[in-house]
């Protein structure tokens, strides 16, 4: 309920919102804050009940024209359609944040729930915020939860991160730490390089037809939808690395950018579920089917729908070296209307397709079909072009291999023969064959081709799937710290050991890159890192954004939770008390929640830069 | 009209032809002179014999190279003279085009899939050449292709890559025991003695002798030949043979290389230059076409430019047709073929080669070609009568003189 809440709150702001601003100007984004703060705690119902105290709140110019008092009637309607109580003011015991002294537009709310139906709630509120923030990036989403004292607390926001336009105000977040984890696989294939973007094509727009009992209820206008399609992670970089698409993720988002899911309680799609409504996939040696769970780690948006993709090799054997990629596709709706002169989408007509989404684009379904194809269509081409390009490097080796194998055997000449072996140390021309023949695939699958359009930054060998998604998003109020910044950029400098090697092609890197770097490096060079006392930064970074695993720390061990927080008295502000669990997936926390033994739960500290974020128990937050 | 009974040519009456000859055997007296100059003053640039023990050094080099690249786990590549960049060709009077010096290469990556299919085809010729000069056997392009047609695909990767290596190698094809198949024919008044020992004659016969695929290892050139002409197109020499131009002319050796010449019968007309030292003319179409293949004669190809000591004759002279004669001899109208755009653009395009720079005539006959925007095969002369080209043109051009 908690959840639900939450959502429609935050559907109604951001649509009122951006239906100002197209009053205003048309295609401007949204700029501002908004926050969410959920308070768990105790309740007064029952040992089995949590009372959740759920504040929203925004701020920015985006609230500055809307009449206060319309809002608050609208939202008070919606909120009593869920049988939620309200108040305006904050309540006693919510999460502090700075932006509560100024907010122009602050409700509470309070429900008593059980500890497994709030944990759900908060992870959807989270996901949603997480997945509405990838297309308004110039809005600061602050979401944080309290359990007795200890806080998680994320910042969702663009503002550092590149993104690219798609239409309308909407852009898209292109960090591709949002989309997937891909440490594991890099790290055992000791490549620690990768694009940090992803790099959309986009379709053309399609006109989608309104049905029957759609314009029947009284919507009007016209209704597009525009998708785009990319390959997450990127591979542009290493060319020469198999790679497979294990899974489609698709995005749906509304004409304000706010997310619609096909899931939910008896929700499905008729039009999704037919996976060759998207792609021929066997003409790309591919079969799809339908994911009917498309839940994924906590730290990546969610999909709406999802697709797992089975590759069909033939008689090739399977490269244990092959990494796997994620076509995402996202799919933007428009909205128009000409017969109205002031922006007419409103949450009515976001209700309104959200429930007949399905209908819509079953009534569209070739357009539709046409639209999607031809974009992921471009995406694989491209895709299958890599890997014919591959079957030529393939096909070239034993060729390669035969004819050395034909001179060093024949050959005469002893010093010629004996420097080959030495070079390779190997005793005999068959070791030699052999060696020549890993070496070349090694140097092979590991060719690093520059490109001016990516991103690259250093994945750390030894870190934490985890803290791949959590290291650039900064936490609730926190501003990236320039150590930060430069961290991660200067890595780029320091090659790795297979990069040495590389040296011309390093060279070959763009100029304005280099630049960048440079920069970044004269900028971090006073102000060296500090090691938090607990151990290095990169698991700590991971742990402040693992809120599951502190929720499920505090829900299962509270008094684990004040042990932390009597052990942060003793220390320092700007420590956060974390969990270093690693039942961080969504099922552990599930069964946490239903009581089963919880795994070990260890404390770590987070160096957090101000003091103000985190504080013990009890410390009246700023 | 000079000439008497076929076989016996009053040959008096040829004074340009003989003045021709003594300009050219001044000239090689001169340049003898300058090369012994320049070969005391600096490195010799004579050509030498190139020891298999060199070919098969220089193979494994190559292959050293990788497998040192390989070991210091660095992708391996073959670096390849940008052979056909005319930024790497210049132009000498007495040599034709040659590469510079320092001329621009290319990578061939094993690492790309560009140009990975490339590397492993030249490793493999590598291998192949290795093999036949171990073993002293000669192959042919044609039989290196046959040899696995799915992995080269199509003659001309084979012919690319074996010029590459050459060049590579900084080794003459012919020393890689590669032969070019032949296509060129010869006639006249010439006998020479095969590596093998296989005497051969050319002398005038309906049949004329295919040029010898190992030109390098023939020897007991004998002929008495006044002249060697070179005919562009298959039609026309055996048209000249019906005619028995060869017995009209006696003594002159005719050869062909039957459209864009091979290397071969190329190489075999330097021989025929180095040897006996007799003016060489040329009988090509009057289209952009024919000057092009005269050229390639005379001062060789871009491609081959790394070989043009061994290839050119730069005293190859052009005998017809020349645009000229077409308004000279009244040739009509319909027996003219109007230029092409692609002609055109060829013509303005040869016009700026640099040799054309040392060629005011041929220039001018260019600038005749472009303004009148025709061209004329060499039988546009059977429009006069059919066998003009044998008993009156080319008579007349060469007893006084026709060439450019």
């Amino acid at each position: 309920m908690a959840a639900a809440a939450t959502r429609t709150i935050l559907e109604y702001l951001i649509i009122r919102f951006k239906s100002e601003k197209e009053r205003q100007m048309k295609g401007l984004a949204l700029e501002g804050i908004m926050l969410v703060s959920i308070n768990l705690s105790d309740s007064t119902y029952g040992v089995s009940q949590l009372q959740c105290i759920t504040t929203i709140a925004a701020a920015g110019s985006f609230c500055s024209k809307i009449p206060n008092d319309q809002i608050w009637k609208e939202m008070d309607g919606m909120l009593a359609e869920l049988s939620v109580p309200w108040t305006r003011p904050l309540m006693e015991g919510g999460c502090s944040h700075e932006l509560l002294d100024s907010a122009s537009l602050q409700l509470t709310f309070k429900l008593h729930e059980r500890p497994g139906v709030l944990m759900m709630d908060c992870l959807a509120v989270k996901q949603f915020i997480h997945k509405t923030s990838m297309v308004h990036p110039k809005i600061r989403f602050h979401y944080c939860v309290n359990m007795n004292g200890i806080m998680s607390a994320e910042t969702y926001c663009g503002d550092k991160r590149e993104s690219t336009c798609v239409l309308n105000g909407i852009k898209l977040l292109t960090d591709r730490r949002h989309y997937i984890r891909v440490v594991d696989s890099l790290v055992s294939c000791g490549s620690n390089f990768l694009c940090d973007k992803i790099h959309p094509v986009l379709g053309r727009t399609v006109n989608l037809l309104i049905p029957h009992e759609v314009a029947e209820t009284g919507f009007t206008g016209e209704l597009e939808f525009i998708p785009a399609a990319a390959l997450c992670p990127c591979l542009k970089l290493f060319p020469n690395q198999p790679a497979k698409i294990a899974a489609v993720s698709i995005f749906f988002y509304d004409p304000t950018g706010l997310p619609i899911s096909f899931y939910g309680k008896g929700k499905s799609s008729l039009f999704f579920s037919d996976p060759s409504n998207l792609a021929e996939w066997e003409k790309y040696n591919y079969s799809a089917t339908l994911d009917s769970d498309p839940g994924q780690e906590e730290d990546q948006v969610s999909p709406d729908v999802r697709y797992k993709l089975h590759w069909d090799r033939g008689s090739q054997e399977d490269d244990p070296d092959t990494w796997e990629q994620t076509l995402l596709l996202f799919l933007f709706l428009h909205y128009s209307d000409q017969f109205q002169d002031k922006p007419s989408y409103d949450f009515w007509a976001r209700r309104m397709i959200a429930s007949h989404l399905d209908q819509i684009l079953l009534c569209s379904q070739q357009a539709v079909k046409r639209g999607a194809q031809a974009v992921i269509d471009t995406v694989l081409e491209e895709h299958c072009k890599r890997r014919k390009n591959q079957q030529r490097l393939k096909l070239s080796l034993p060729v390669i291999l035969g004819a050395i194998s034909n001179v060093v055997s024949s050959s005469t000449n002893s010093q010629f023969r004996r420097e080959c072996l030495q070079s390779l140390q190997v005793a005999d021309t068959s070791e030699l064959m052999a060696a020549i023949q890993t070496a070349f695939e090694n140097v092979t699958q590991k060719r690093l081709m520059p490109s001016g359009t990516c991103n690259i930054t250093k994945v750390p060998e030894d870190a934490n799937p985890a803290q791949l998604a959590a290291c650039d998003l900064p936490t609730a109020g926190q501003k990236p710290s320039q150590e930060e910044v430069s961290d991660s950029i200067s890595s780029v400098d320091s090659e790795p050991a297979f990069l040495l090697g590389k040296a011309d092609l390093w060279e070959e890197m763009s100029e304005t890159k280099r630049r960048k770097t440079a920069n970044m490096e004269n900028n971090a060079s006073g102000a060296p890192e500090q090691e938090p006392p607990g151990g290095s930064q990169e698991g700590t970074d991971n742990l402040m954004t693992d809120f599951g695993s502190q929720l499920c720390s505090c829900l299962w061990c509270p008094k684990d939770g004040a042990d932390a927080s009597m052990f942060l008295g003793e220390r320092k502000e700007g420590y956060t008390a974390v969990s270093l669990s690693e039942g961080r997936s969504n099922e552990n926390m599930w069964q946490v929640g239903q009581g089963r033994h919880s795994p070990e739960i260890k404390l770590g500290l987070s160096k957090r830069e101000e003091p103000n974020m985190m504080a013990p128990k009890g410390h009246v937050l700023q | 009209m000079s000439l008497s009974l076929p076989g016996v040519t009053d040959w008096s009456a040829f004074t340009f032809l003989d003045h021709h000859r003594t300009a050219l055997l001044q000239s090689i007296k001169e340049e003898s002179r300058e090369e012994t100059r320049i070969e005391e003053t600096g490195p010799s640039n004579n050509i030498r014999e190139i020891t298999c023990s060199e070919i098969l050094g220089a193979i494994e080099n190559v292959i050293q190279d990788i497998v040192t690249s390989l070991a210091r786990n660095k992708a391996p590549v073959l670096t390849l003279v940008n052979r056909s960049d005319w930024r790497n060709i210049q132009f000498k009077d007495s040599v034709g085009l040659q590469m510079i010096s320092h001329h621009t290469t290319r990578k061939i990556k094993s690492d790309c899939p560009k140009s990975a299919t490339k590397f492993a085809l030249i490793l493999k010729m590598l291998s192949v050449i290795y093999k036949m000069v171990q073993d002293n056997t000669y192959a042919t392009k044609r039989d290196i292709y046959y040899s696995d047609t799915l992995l080269f695909g199509s003659q001309s990767v084979v012919d690319n890559i074996v010029n590459d290596i050459s060049c590579m190698l900084k080794i003459p094809r012919r020393s890689l025991h590669i032969l070019s198949t032949t296509k060129g024919c010869i006639s006249g008044n010439l006998s020479y003695t095969e590596e093998d020992g296989t005497k051969v004659n050319c002398t005038c016969n309906a049949t004329a002798v295919i040029v010898p695929s190992n030109v390098q290892g023939i020897r007991n050139v004998i002929t008495d030949a006044k002249f060697i002409l070179i005919v562009e197109k298959d039609a026309t020499f055996q048209r000249l043979l019906d005619d028995d131009f060869c017995n009209k002319l006696s003594p002159c050796i005719m050869i062909t290389g039957k459209g864009v010449p091979d290397l071969n019968t190329r190489l075999l007309v330097r021989k025929l230059w180095d040897t006996c030292h007799i003016p060489i003319f040329t009988l090509m179409d009057a289209d952009p076409h024919g000057i092009e293949i005269m050229c390639i004669y005379k001062y060789g190809s871009v491609s081959m430019s790394f070989e043009a000591h061994h290839l050119t004759v730069p005293a190859i002279r052009w005998l017809g047709l020349l645009p000229s004669d077409i308004e000279r001899l009244n040739i009509p109208k319909d027996a003219l073929i109007p230029l092409t755009k692609r002609d055109q653009n060829k013509l303005a395009s040869m016009q700026k080669r640099p040799y054309m720079a040392c060629q005011p005539m041929w220039k001018k006959e260019m600038e005749i070609m472009a303004a009148s925007k025709m061209k004329a095969e060499i039988q546009a002369l059977m429009s006069l009568s059919s066998d003009y080209l044998s008993r009156v043109y080319l008579p007349n051009k060469l007893q006084f003189g026709g060439w450019i």
